[in-house]
C-alpha cells in the first residue's frame, strides 16, 4: 500500500515536470536529434585513395555496427587503422541551425570528414601517438558543406593502439543546437586551445598552429582535458565583411566556467569576474559566474575587413571548465537590444499570472 | 575581489543606516518609469538621442525582476524632466538611490559623476547611495534636463535598484545663514603653503562641495588633499559669535580661515558626538570663528583633508557660516545618544 502511494507521488512529479516544460520555448535553447547514426556503417581496414570522398564507391566494404568495438564484430585482436563511412540525408531546415556530429567515444584516435571536407580530429596518430579514448567526440558541421536533400557522407578514420577499437560507446547522431538569438558572425566550431598561459596569446599575430583543437561550445572535460582546472586560452580566426557591421557590435561568448577575458585583434573588449580569483583551486569564488550570459559591446572600428582573431582567456576554479555553452558569435547591437526587449516582455507577461 | 566582497559586507552594515544622513526633502520625484536599453553606445548620453523605441522600466527596481533575468554587463537608463521650481531650494541634490554595481551619470550629454568603475579595472559600489550636488548652471540654463545613467553590473542583480530617486534639497541648509557650498578649488597632496590666504590656486582643479571626491574623478584616491574657497562676506552682517559649519568630512581635517588655523577634527573629537577617532567621518564640523578674523569682502577658506580609505572629502552638508543660535539648533538636531549596543561595545573595546 505504501509503495503504491509513492508511485502516485512519483507519477504526479513526472506529470508536473511534463506540463512545466510545455510552455513557449522561444527564449530557451534547444538540442534536437536531426539524424540517428547508431547502427550499420560501412567499414574497411584498408586505406584506399579517395576513401573520404562523397562519390567514393564503398559497395565492396564490410559492414559493422557502431557504437561497438570492432573486436566483437569479426576483427578480434585487430589493432591499427579502421575506416568508417555512412550515407545520410539532411533536410534543408536543419542546415539553418548549428549542427553537431556526435560520435560518442572512439578508441583511440580519429579524424572526421563530411562530404570529403575535414571537420575535426581528436587525439594524435602515430608517430606522435596520443590516445583520446576518454574524450567525447562532438564536431561542428559547417552549414556550407552540407548538401540538403541529397546524399551526404560521413567518413571517419580511426586508429586503435591496443585492445577495444573503433567507435565503441555513446549516442551517435547529428544534433542541432538552436539558440534564441541568431548571430551575424557565427563563431561556433573548432577553436585553437591551450592550457598554457601567456599575455602574448591575445595578439592577432601569435602563431597558434601547434595548439590543440577544441569544439566551442563544449566543456574541455569532454574533449580530452578531463580534470583540468586552471587557466586556458581559446583562439579563433574569422572573416568579416565590414560593410555589414554597425558602429557597435556585441560579442556573445556564451556561458563560461568560470571567468574570462575577451580580446578582439589584441584589444580587450570585455570580461566577467577577475581572473586572479580562481588561480588557486581552494580559493574558488562564491559567485556563480558560470551562469552569466556573456555579452560584450565593442566599437566596430576594432573589426578588420577580412581576417580577424578573437582570443579568450578562461580560468576555471574547479569542476567543469571552458566555454561550455552558446551562443558564440558576433551580433549587431540593434539586434541584441531587440532580442532583450522581446525576451523581457515575454518574462514580464509570464510573471503576470 | 573576494577580499573586496568581504569588506563590502562590513561596509553595507556601516553604510546601510548612516551613509549620508542628511535631512533630504523632495523637490521632484524621479522614480517611476524610465527609458531602458541593454548594450552600450556613447551617443545614448545625448539629450537629442531618440529613445522612443526603448523599453520602459520601473525605477528604482532591479532589472532582473523586470524581464531582464540573468542580464549582466552594461545598460543605460534615460529620463527627461522639466527644470522648474528649483530656485527656492538651492542647493539641489540629485539622488539616484543605490546602483548595482557601478555607474556614470550624464546630464544633458555631459559626464557629471561616476561611482565605482567600469571594467577592465572595475570596482563595485552597489552598497552606496548616489547623492550628487546639482551644479546651478545646469539648473538655470536648461528648461529641460536629460539624465542618462550608464550602469555596469558585474554579476547578479543589476540596475538602479533601491532608495530615493529624485531631486532633493537639504533641509539643514535652513540652519545656515551664509552657505559656502558649490565649486571649490581642489588639489591632492600635502603642502603647508596651501593654507596661505593669497596662495595662487587658479590652476587647481574644481570640485563640488559637499560630495565625495570619488564621485568627481578621483575614484580610489586615498591620502591628503586640499580644498580652497574664496568668498565675499557681506559688510552689513555683524561678525560676532559666528560659526563655520563644514558638513561631514571623511576622515580628518585642518581648517584655515584667512591663513589662521580655526581648528581640526581633534577639536571636534574632544567635545562632540562620535568621540572615537575612527568615527570622525560621521561628525558634522563646527568651528568657532574668533571675532575679527572674518572680514567684510574677500575671505579665504583652506581645508586640508586626509582620507584613510574608501570615500574621501567634504562629502555631506551643510556647509557655510551661521549664527551661534542656528549652530546650536543644528547641533541639537544631530546630537547623538549611544544605543545600548554601543555602550556595551565601548565598554568592551575602549
Amino acid at each position: 500500500m505504501k509503495l503504491y502511494f509513492y508511485k502516485i507521488i512519483i507519477a504526479v512529479i513526472f506529470i508536473s515536470i511534463g506540463f512545466s516544460s510545455l510552455g513557449d520555448t522561444e527564449f530557451e535553447k534547444k538540442q534536437v536529434r536531426a539524424v540517428n547514426l547508431n547502427g550499420w556503417w560501412k567499414f574497411s581496414i584498408m586505406q584506399t585513395d579517395g576513401w573520404a570522398e562523397r562519390n567514393f564507391d564503398d559497395s565492396g566494404w564490410d559492414e559493422i555496427k557502431a557504437p561497438d568495438e570492432w573486436e566483437d564484430q569479426g576483427y578480434n585482436g585487430y589493432n591499427g587503422y579502421g575506416f568508417y563511412r555512412k550515407k545520410i540525408k539532411i533536410d534543408k531546415e536543419i542546415t539553418e541551425s548549428q549542427m553537431y556530429l556526435s560520435l560518442g567515444y572512439i578508441d583511440d584516435v580519429d579524424e572526421v570528414y563530411f562530404n570529403g571536407e575535414f571537420i575535426g580530429s581528436t587525439g594524435s596518430f602515430p608517430p606522435n601517438y596520443k590516445t583520446a579514448y576518454n574524450a567525447k567526440r562532438m564536431y561542428y558541421i559547417p552549414g556550407s558543406i552540407v548538401k540538403p536533400g541529397e546524399e551526404n557522407i560521413i567518413a571517419v578514420k580511426v586508429f586503435d593502439m591496443t585492445q577495444a577499437g573503433g567507435i565503441n560507446k555513446g549516442d551517435l547522431g547529428i544534433f542541432i543546437q538552436e539558440y534564441p538569438i541568431k548571430t551575424d558572425v557565427d563563431l561556433v566550431g573548432q577553436w585553437k586551445f591551450t592550457t598554457r598561459n601567456s599575455d602574448s596569446f591575445k595578439e592577432p599575430g601569435y602563431d597558434d598552429s601547434n595548439w590543440d583543437e577544441i569544439m566551442v561550445p563544449g566543456a574541455w572535460e569532454n574533449q580530452g582535458f578531463r580534470n583540468y582546472d586552471g587557466c586556458a586560452w581559446y583562439r579563433k580566426e574569422f572573416r568579416v565583411d565590414k560593410s555589414d557591421a554597425e558602429d557597435y557590435m556585441v560579442m556573445l561568448a556564451g556561458l563560461i566556467d568560470d571567468v574570462d577575458k575577451v580580446y578582439l585583434n589584441g584589444t580587450w573588449i570585455g570580461q566577467t569576474g577577475e581572473n586572479d580569483e580562481f588561480y588557486s583551486r581552494s580559493a574558488g569564488s562564491s559567485v556563480r559566474y558560470y551562469e552569466s550570459e556573456r555579452a560584450y559591446v565593442f566599437p566596430s572600428d576594432l573589426l578588420k575587413d577580412g581576417l580577424n582573431v578573437i582570443a579568450i582567456k578562461v580560468v576555471d576554479g574547479q569542476g567543469t571548465g571552458g566555454i561550455y555553452d552558446g551562443p558564440v558569435g558576433i551580433v549587431k547591437q540593434s539586434k541584441f537590444v531587440e532580442y532583450w526587449k522581446r525576451r523581457s516582455r515575454k518574462n514580464r507577461n509570464n510573471s503576470d499570472w | 575581489m573576494k577580499r573586496n566582497l568581504t569588506i563590502t559586507v562590513f561596509l553595507i552594515l556601516l553604510a546601510g543606516f548612516n551613509s549620508f544622513s542628511q535631512d533630504f526633502r523632495q523637490v521632484k520625484n524621479l522614480s517611476g518609469s524610465w527609458k531602458f536599453s541593454v548594450g552600450d553606445d556613447p551617443r545614448w548620453a545625448s539629450p537629442d538621442y531618440d529613445d522612443s523605441d526603448w523599453d520602459q522600466i520601473r525605477v528604482p527596481g532591479k532589472w532582473e525582476s523586470q524581464g531582464y533575468d540573468n542580464y549582466d554587463g552594461i545598460a543605460w537608463y534615460r529620463k527627461t524632466f522639466e527644470a522648474d521650481d528649483f530656485e527656492r531650494h538651492t542647493p539641489v541634490y540629485l539622488l539616484l538611490g543605490r546602483i548595482d554595481d557601478a555607474d556614470e551619470v550624464y546630464l544633458n550629454g555631459e559626464l557629471f559623476a561616476q561611482t565605482g568603475s567600469f571594467p577592465p579595472d572595475f570596482e563595485i559600489k552597489y552598497y552606496e547611495d548616489r547623492v550628487f550636488l546639482l551644479p546651478e548652471r545646469i539648473l538655470k540654463n536648461n528648461p529641460e534636463i536629460t539624465i542618462a545613467v550608464r550602469v555596469y553590473d558585474y554579476f547578479g542583480e543589476g540596475g538602479i535598484k533601491s532608495g530615493k530617486v529624485g531631486l532633493y534639497y537639504d533641509y539643514d541648509a535652513n540652519y545656515i545663514d551664509f552657505p559656502i557650498g558649490g565649486k571649490w578649488k581642489f588639489k591632492t597632496g600635502r603642502n603647508k603653503d596651501w593654507a596661505r590666504q593669497k596662495y595662487p590656486d587658479e590652476s587647481w582643479d574644481e570640485i563640488n562641495v559637499p560630495a565625495t571626491w570619488e564621485s568627481q574623478g578621483y575614484s580610489n584616491y586615498d591620502g591628503y588633499a586640499w580644498y580652497r574657497k574664496s568668498f565675499d562676506f557681506p559688510p552689513e552682517v555683524d561678525k560676532k559669535d559666528l560659526y563655520l559649519v563644514l558638513g561631514k568630512i571623511d576622515d580628518y581635517d585642518y581648517v584655515y580661515l584667512n591663513g589662521e588655523l580655526l581648528g581640526s577634527y581633534k577639536t571636534i573629537r574632544r567635545d562632540f558626538d562620535y568621540p572615537r577617532e575612527q568615527d570622525t567621518w560621521r561628525n558634522i564640523r563646527y568651528y568657532t570663528i574668533p571675532d575679527g578674523l572674518l572680514k567684510s569682502g574677500r575671505n579665504q577658506l583652506a581645508v586640508q583633508v586626509l582620507d584613510n580609505q574608501g570615500n574621501g572629502g567634504i562629502y555631506a552638508g551643510p556647509v557655510g557660516i551661521t549664527s551661534k543660535e542656528n549652530h546650536y539648533s543644528l547641533r541639537r538636531k544631530y546630537r547623538r545618544s549611544n544605543t545600548f549596543f554601543e555602550y556595551i561595545f565601548e565598554a568592551i573595546f575602549d
